[in-house]
């Protein structure tokens, strides 16, 4: 399972091992298999090559040998005076019998030119008969002498077929290849008719050296250590072998190969006549390559080969070789890639446990890989960057503080802000109540001045009410959470309008329509109510003009109320935002300050943004964005 | 064109070796294994692609010419060797053909005209550029060609037994010289004892110098020539032939007549009475094919020398008989020149394969100790003559036309195209004088 798991999703040192194996390997792969295989079948294609020409060099040198005797034997018995020789031969064998002295003297006289002959041109033997089969001159076989090719015990030899055959085909002719009656070496025979005035007057007949056949097939140069030929010649229903092998030097007539069981043989094929070469299992149950060919002279089957084991053993010895590179070079990819996937994987795995480390808040652990290459300076940066994220992490700790402390007094304050309004209200309203009273008392008993004086005790009273009911209502934005839902503004800043109740002169309005917006109602409620009474408060022309519109933007809408009033001087745009700042000198008790503060607060706090544009003597453009 | 055709076939290979296909496979199929796999399959194919497959090229076919007679008077004779020429390259093509090329045969016609022979010949060489051309029939078709195939350095197969005499380094024979069939015949007959033999034949050179040859082996042997007659083409003498044959009494008659001229004969001795028992017969011309032209009972229990008999036992000539008898028809007979015509063609074959090349002059040297097993046996080109060794056989007519062999040589002959009863130059001269003596005088071989 493991293995499988690794398989499917490898780690680094099974990844690499994994290609570094791939890389090395296939091309070695590939030379040893081009080595191998192609290497073989081409060392096998130029043997193959090298065999045909030595087999047809044999098959050659041995019909060269047989045309060379052959034209030598024709010479001879076109000599007048071999043709003499005979018709002595032939008369006193006939007219004296061979046992005569007169054959006696005859032989002598002609047995040394012949014999000459006979030791020029190599002949192992020359005999020569009479048109009617007596052998009566024979160079080496005295015994034979007398001796008689058509009838007698010699009639069925090998030499009598040939004779039988040269002197009625009247050509030259060559014997089969066979032993005959105790002679320890098997025997080839030409025969070649004398002619004399067209007529047929005698045969010569040689013995060709076997010897020298076998040296012309067997000569093993360039054939290695284990190349050899074989000869076969087809004797019944068997090819047998006409002539000793190299590695079974009593082979010949002793070895055989049976035709009808072994039809696809190669000796059986090549004295069929059919020519061949390949891959065979040879007598010796070897694996050789062979050539075989066809020796029409004298009927056999020639077979050049030699071992399959010699031939290839270069190739062996190198894929050996190779073999035992690929080995090394496997074994070495594999510890290299071990090796390498450590020092990759070792420092990643320390960073991973630093990692873990770490992020369970130990910001002192340091990963700390000496190392120059990118992991180290990875680890480094990493070492960097968990010093610096541990500062951060402390000053923002100490601003949460912060932040929870002056939430806290915030929060503190604004209670203490409601408390003070409201309990200071109760003793106020006893103070605007008793003044009044005072006034309504004692009418008579106050003169004008002290009248007047209690008119202005009174207006700083509920003054003084404005400004905390001011507080009190600035505190609650704050404080206070209301639901948003989605509100049309257009609804909304028509009642405010309505509820307003505007003078004649002024003309309150909304340009183009108002979007639906989601907001807290009464927030928005205030925030419009305060800015447009703000904008009828200081409207000082004879047709006053207030309007308001609104433009998308990408994320907020931006809002814009625009007056025609008196305009603001450039240097009070921040004042008027803070609260009970004023700028007509408390002129009126309910102009408290608190308003346009109270605006810029729930605007903020919402996360938009307020502000003002104005010309003094020519009106106002205030602006704010209300986040969608 | 011959671009665009090795191409594809190369294409072709490569996709038919299964590693190529397996490494290819490998890059389209696992394409979740990345782009490195793809990139490194591609350097394995890349690498391997010459290593592990062989080039085959198919090339443009092997042009060959195939020249005889198919219109005229030698016709029908030479219908059976065409036949099998064909049927041979049909062979080789259905193997696979040579050097992976086809072999495509052109098929001429020699009209029955030596004139003709000539200028389809030269059509051959020049304009079809075969590389070899198997044909001719007559000695005079190929004494005809033999200057052309010389001067164009060409190569002729030529299958029919002839009377020898000539060598060419531009002709292979794959038919028999006089040693391999007339020589053989006449020391058959001698052994039997018959010694006084009666020539038949026509004025043409084969006869006549066939009947020089038994003439001058006759005389060697001690042998006699009764009488010798030459039929003129047409002439109604073989009824005067045949009394003087009955007059003479010779032991045995040696006929090298063919064609109807053969038929006439054999019927007029019939009919004066001459069996087979009496005064056998002994053909050269009259063969399997010969036979279908007339009723066969006229001629049965004479002899015939060929190295060929439809009846011959064995594997090679099974096959042989019955592929030829699919192809053409049960009716059908196999002649001598047929089947030498048929083994022609895969010994051209074989020193194609030899030599790597369909070159002429390379080819013609490989063809020198070529050897197979044929229908007839084993046959070898001999180097030294371009001749082919060949199994001799003598053979009875038997009634259904065929032939009972009654003598077979123990092994394939040597070809002697010059006998060695005389010296060459006296053959050549002898050879010239028929030749030039019968200078050609339109259609009259027959």
């Amino acid at each position: 399972m493991s293995i499988l798991t690794d398989f499917l999703k490898p780690k680094i040192a099974t990844k690499l091992t994994g290609w570094l194996l791939l890389i090395t390997l296939v091309p070695l792969a590939a030379v040893v298999y081009l080595a191998n295989d192609r290497g073989k079948d081409q060392l096998r294609r130029e043997i193959i090559d090298k065999l045909v020409v030595m087999t047809v060099e044999r098959v050659n040198n041995i019909e060269n040998y047989i045309r060379e005797t052959q034209r030598t034997l024709e010479q001879f018995v076109m000599q007048p005076s071999a043709i003499e020789a005979l018709e002595i031969l032939e008369k006193t064998a006939r007219e004296n019998g061979l046992r005569s002295p007169e054959y006696a003297s005859a032989e002598a006289r002609i047995r040394p030119g012949i014999s000459r002959y006979q030791a020029i041109t190599g002949f192992q033997d020359l005999s020569i008969i009479s048109p009617e089969g007596d052998i009566i001159f024979s160079i080496n076989r005295k015994q034979e002498l007398g001796a008689n090719y058509k009838t007698g015990p010699l009639q069925d030899s090998a030499a009598a077929k040939v004779f039988n055959l040269a002197g009625t085909l009247l050509a030259t002719e060559v014997s089969k290849f066979e032993f005959f009656r105790g002679m320890n070496e098997p025997e080839v025979f030409m025969a070649t008719p004398f002619l004399k005035s067209g007529k047929m007057i005698g045969i010569a007949m040689v013995r060709l050296n076997t010897r020298e056949l076998y040296a012309l097939a067997h000569d093993y140069q360039g054939l290695g250590e284990t190349g050899e030929t074989v000869i076969g010649s087809k004797i019944g229903n068997q090819v047998v072998f006409v002539a000793p092998t190299r590695h079974d030097p009593t082979a010949f007539f002793k070895r055989s190969v049976n035709i009808d069981l072994n039809p696809a043989a190669s000796l059986v094929q090549a004295v069929k006549g059919k020519k061949g070469q390949g891959m065979a299992i040879d007598y010796r149950g070897k694996e050789v390559l062979e050539v075989w060919r066809y020796v029409p002279f004298l009927g056999w089957g020639i077979i050049v080969k030699i071992d399959t084991a010699e031939v290839f053993s270069p190739i062996r010895r190198l894929r050996q070789n190779l073999l035992s590179i690929l080995v090394i070079t496997m074994g070495l990819t594999v510890f290299l890639s071990i090796l390498i996937s450590r020092s990759i994987s070792n420092p990643i795995q320390k960073l991973q446990k630093g990692t873990e480390i770490i992020s369970k808040g130990d910001w002192n652990h340091k990963v700390a890989i000496d190392s120059r290459d990118e992991i180290g300076d990875l680890s480094r940066a990493f070492d960097k960057m968990t010093a610096h994220l541990e500062k951060t992490t402390a000053s923002r700790d100490q601003l949460n503080a912060v932040a929870l402390q002056l939430q806290r007094s915030n929060r503190e304050l604004e209670d203490f802000a409601y408390v003070v309004s409201h309990d200071l209200k109760a003793p106020l309203r006893g103070i605007t109540s008793i003044s009044t009273w005072l006034k309504e008392d004692y009418a008579e008993k106050f003169d004008e001045e002290g009248k007047h004086q209690l008119d202005l005790l009174r207006n700083r009273a509920l003054r003084m009410d404005a400004l905390i009911s001011g507080i009190l209502q600035y505190s609650r934005v704050g404080s206070v959470e209301e639901a948003e839902a989605q509100e049309d503004l257009n609804l909304l800043v028509n009642e405010i309008i309505e509820n307003l109740n505007a003078p004649s002169n002024i003309h309150i309005g909304i340009e183009g329509s108002l979007p639906v917006a989601r907001c807290p109602r009464i927030k928005m409620h205030q925030v419009f109510q305060n800015l447009i009474s703000n904008a009828m408060k200081f409207s000082d022309k004879e047709k006053g003009e207030i309007k308001i519109r609104c433009q998308a933007q990408d994320h907020a809408w931006q809002f814009c109320v625009e007056d025609n009033g008196a305009g603001i001087d450039s240097k009070n745009f921040e004042k008027i935002f803070k609260l009970f700042q004023t700028l007509d000198n408390q002129t009126r008790p309910e102009n408290t300050g608190v308003g346009l503060a109270l605006v810029k607060r729930i605007i903020e706090l919402r996360g938009g943004r307020v502000w003002v544009e104005s010309k003094l003597g020519e009106g106002s453009r205030f602006f704010f964005t209300w986040p969608q | 064109m011959i671009h665009n055709k090795r191409g594809q076939a190369e294409l072709k290979n490569h996709s038919a070796c299964p590693l190529y296909a397996w490494i290819a496979g490998l890059g389209r199929e696992r394409s979740e294994v990345g782009m490195h796999s793809r990139v490194l399959a591609a350097i394995i194919v890349i690498f391997l692609a010459n290593a592990g497959c062989e080039r085959v090229v198919i090339g443009e076919p092997i042009k060959v010419g195939v020249l005889f007679s198919l219109s005229g008077v030698m016709a029908a004779r030479e219908a059976s060797v065409k036949d099998a020429t064909l049927l041979a390259i049909e062979e080789i093509n259905a193997r696979g053909g040579l050097l992976g090329r086809k072999i495509e045969p052109v098929l001429a016609d020699g009209k029955s005209d030596w004139a003709t022979f000539i200028s389809e010949a030269k059509r051959l060489i020049t304009q079809e550029k075969v590389k070899v051309v198997f044909g001719g029939w007559t000695s005079e078709s190929r004494k005809a060609l033999k200057p052309l195939f010389e001067k164009y350095n060409h190569l002729l197969i030529y299958p029919v037994h002839y009377e020898g005499l000539e060598q060419s380094p531009n002709i292979v024979y794959t038919g028999a010289v006089p040693n391999q069939q007339i020589i053989p015949a006449v020391k058959w007959c001698l052994d039997r004892g018959w010694k006084r033999f009666f020539l038949v034949g026509e004025d043409c050179l084969f006869s006549r110098a066939a009947h020089e040859i038994v003439r001058a082996q006759a005389h060697a042997l001690g042998g006699q020539i009764a009488g010798e007659h030459y039929l003129m083409p047409g002439a109604r003498e073989a009824k005067n032939v045949a009394q003087n044959i009955l007059s003479l009494g010779p032991d045995v008659i040696l006929n090298t007549l063919s064609g109807n001229a053969s038929i006439n004969f054999f019927v007029e001795l019939r009919r004066a009475g001459v069996t087979p028992e009496k005064i056998p017969v002994f053909s050269f011309n009259l063969d399997e094919q010969a036979l279908t032209g007339m009723d066969p009972k006229i001629a049965a229990g004479n002899y015939g020398a060929q190295n060929y008999f439809q009846s011959i036992v064995s594997a090679e000539n099974t096959a042989f008989v019955n592929a030829f008898r699919r192809k053409y028809g049960e009716s059908r007979v196999i002649d001598d020149p047929a089947e030498a015509g048929y083994f022609g063609v895969s010994l051209w074959a074989q020193a194609v394969e030899d030599a790597r090349t369909d070159e002429v002059d390379a080819v013609r040297k490989a063809l020198q100790g070529q050897s197979l097993s044929a229908p007839e046996g084993i046959v070898y080109v001999d180097p030294e003559t371009q001749h082919t060794w060949k199994i001799v056989r003598i053979g009875v007519v038997r009634e259904d036309g065929q032939f009972l062999i009654i003598w077979t040589s123990e092994k394939p002959v040597r070809p002697a195209p010059y006998p060695l009863i005389k010296m060459k130059p006296e053959w050549e001269k002898l050879v010239e004088d028929l030749y030039q003596g019968r200078a050609p005088e339109g259609n009259s071989w027959e």
